[in-house]
């Protein structure tokens, strides 16, 4: 064990660690470290007390880990460099499997966790604020780079370029994090199968999430809200195959979901409120799944070119429907087909948008309800829902980190 | 001038004490009361009035000027039979009626606003005032010009369908037919041309949904978003509120009563 503080013999990390032998402890005891730039070769653990600051004086990177089993614990970083050529973070791990950074807060650093060929690796209670300067200067809060089974819990992310970041990091759990205000995307990844998404809250990001080329990704009961702008979305999914999308909330974006040659991805027991489009799904989409959803107060449910055939719709509730229910089973008797007329015709004709809430769109509307066989069938939920489902009742809460997933198990 | 402002108050008492533009208001008035008190979230609020707005101020405006200014008919002749010059008896009567108007529809939309507070009051109403120029100046030109007042009162409700429906339903055809080809800056203009849709897209800019606009507003917002373009806004009402009125006292000038 060796303890290090302003006062004691040993005054830094700097020289603290190369005393360390492996397994060894390191107290740091509360302080400012101005100037810290480390690299750690030995597995150590090296705890806060008191929440330390290490200054990195806007130079460089502040920790870099070479070696696996290190445990960092109990800090605050700032101040690292800013670049546009190098990646300098607060903690930087390289070739470091089985680390865990917990307890940590990260301010004004371009990069917060950066994982390079990191496996195993688990973050827990970081809490990462960006300055939110410029996008090509600035980095990731959380950065992991071809480091699978990683897990990240508890995590607030905020004013970075994207919150979270995963590029070739398969089969990793991300639950309970918060990541919001950041420039591009509240989270964002690229060829990451197998990872599991529960309980995250994605909120004001500039464009939302975006997550692209993956397989057998599992999305449960985050909430996606308030990603409002011309470009943004609640939740970008270009060419996911074999994914779930279940219990989510999407408020109050853009669009809540934007599809795009996604194959074989259920969409299920989500709650759609108040967004521009509650789902914009293209026709390179194939076996879509999309039921017991509910959708509320959106401008436009859906907009799609997809064939029927390549979309499964049913049990869905939507607000717009104004069907009737004889045989009293709790589902309408009439089919409810969610692409509006307007809706197609801003498809073909995006400059058609400059019409809505123009009477004849209402005209069109109550045309397309008393003749119902004028809309083109694209897709078609043939038994919708009556009543809201009572998860959306769950959803105006604050915070839903503490939900449980609503039948979300017995999905395939 | 003094003529102009005694005959703009006598129109102005005049309309304030007739029967339908007592209902307008006090119609108005309770679609306000409802949608700010059962409407929901303020956004919505704001949104549901403005499409109410866009309908109704249009058509009682048309209507109301339409209908006194032809019931005013034996009081104009009397007028004209005194020493006033016909310049002010048009535009004292034309002034009087709008003011009216325009409270009309000001005092319940501001009140709301103060009394309930979820919608933005402001906006509203300045898109109401707008309207409500636009169309009594063009009712006051079709009653000035049409003796017939089965007539006039039929040419307003035609300009009303035209305005609030026709246009926009030609501009859906239009844009079908015409999909392969860049029609974007000849349908903004288009728009801006018609008042309503005109007030519409002002107030779309104005509210959360011009984000769902994607590419077109950002057209919008370069065509709209400028000092430029709000001096070409002005320019397409004024000349909407002064085109009719100047075409309207050169008629009403030269009429034989």
């Amino acid at each position: 064990m060796l303890e290090v503080c302003p006062n004691c013999p040993l005054r830094t990390l700097e020289q603290a660690l190369p005393r360390a032998k492996p397994g060894d402890t390191i107290l740091l005891a509360p302080g400012h470290y101005p100037k810290t730039h480390v690299v750690i070769t030995v597995p150590v653990t090296i705890l806060g007390t008191g929440r330390p600051v290490l200054d990195g004086g806007s130079q460089g990177t502040i920790i870099t880990v070479q070696c696996g089993n290190v445990h960092l614990h109990g800090m605050k970083f700032a101040n690292t460099g800013y670049s546009s050529l190098e990646e300098y973070a607060a903690i930087k791990l390289e070739n470091a499997p089985g680390c865990t950074i917990g307890d940590v807060e990260t301010e004004n650093c371009a990069f917060g966790i950066a994982c390079y060929h990191s496996p195993g690796t688990t973050i827990e209670n970081a809490t990462c604020r960006g300055t939110g300067a410029v996008e090509s200067l600035s980095g990731n809060g959380v950065h992991l780079w071809k480091s699978p089974g990683c897990s990240i819990e508890r995590c607030t992310v905020s004013n970075h370029r994207d919150g979270l970041y995963f590029e070739f990091s398969s089969g990793c759990r991300i639950e309970g994090n918060e990541s919001s205000y950041n420039m591009r995307y509240g989270l964002h990844f690229m060829f990451s199968d197998s990872n599991i998404y529960r309980g995250n809250v994605f909120h004001h990001n500039g464009a939302g999430v975006a997550v692209m080329y993956s397989r057998f990704v599992r999305m449960e009961s985050n909430a996606f809200r308030d990603n409002w702008g011309p470009s943004s979305y609640g939740l970008l999914l270009k060419d996911i195959s074999g994914s779930i999308v279940c219990g989510n909330v999407f408020e109050q974006n853009t669009a809540g979901i934007y599809m795009e040659g996604s194959d074989n991805t259920s969409v299920v027991s989500n709650t759609f409120r108040s967004n521009g489009w509650a789902l914009k799904l293209f026709g390179s989409s194939v076996g879509v799944h999309l039921a017991k959803n509910t959708f509320i107060a959106n401008t436009f449910d859906v907009l799609s070119n997809a064939s029927q055939s390549s979309v499964v719709c049913r049990e869905n509730y939507w607000d717009h429907y104004r069907g009737y229910d004889l045989d009293r089973d709790g589902y309408g008797d009439t089919p409810y087909r969610p692409v509006s007329l307007f809706s197609i015709l801003i498809e073909r004709v995006p400059t058609a948008i400059l019409l809505l809430r123009s009477f004849i769109v209402e005209l069109l509307a109550y045309m397309e309800r008393a003749i119902p066989s004028m809309i083109p069938p694209t897709i078609e939920d043939g038994r919708p829902r009556m009543k809201p489902y009572a998860s959306a009742a769950h959803a105006t809460m604050p915070g839903i980190n503490s939900r449980r997933p609503q039948r979300c198990d017995d999905i395939n | 001038m003094k003529h102009t402002a005694l005959i703009a108050r006598l129109a102005l008492l005049q309309m304030v004490r007739s029967r339908p533009f007592l209902a307008y208001v006090v119609a108005l008035g309770a679609i306000v009361a409802t949608l700010a008190l059962f409407g929901g979230d303020p956004a919505k609020v704001s949104l549901t009035l403005a499409s109410v707005l866009l309908l109704i101020v249009p058509l009682i405006t048309l209507v109301l000027i339409a209908l006194q200014q032809y019931n005013n008919r034996e009081f104009t002749e009397l007028l004209l039979a005194q020493p006033i010059s016909r310049r002010a008896v048009y535009w004292g009567q034309w002034t009087g009626m709008t003011l009216a108007l325009v409270g009309g529809c000001v005092l319940p939309l501001v009140g709301g606003s103060f009394v309930w507070g979820n919608y933005d009051g402001g906006v509203l109403a300045a898109a109401a005032i707008v309207l409500t120029l636009c169309f009594s100046a063009l009712a006051y030109r079709l009653a000035v010009g049409q003796p017939d007042k089965a007539r006039g009162i039929g040419l307003a409700l035609m300009v009303w369908l035209y305005c609030a429906v026709l246009y926009d339903a030609i501009l859906v055809v239009a844009m079908a037919l015409l999909e392969d080809y860049p029609i974007e800056k000849a349908l903004i203009v288009l728009l801006a041309l018609n008042p309503i849709d005109a007030v519409r897209v002002a107030l779309l800019l104005h509210s959360d949904a011009s984000a769902l606009m994607g590419i077109t507003g950002a057209a919008i917002r370069e065509f709209f978003g400028t000092g430029r373009s709000l001096l070409v806004i002005a320019l397409v009402v004024i000349g909407w509120i002064g085109y009719p009125l100047l075409r309207g006292d050169r008629i009403f000038r030269r009429r034989d009563f």
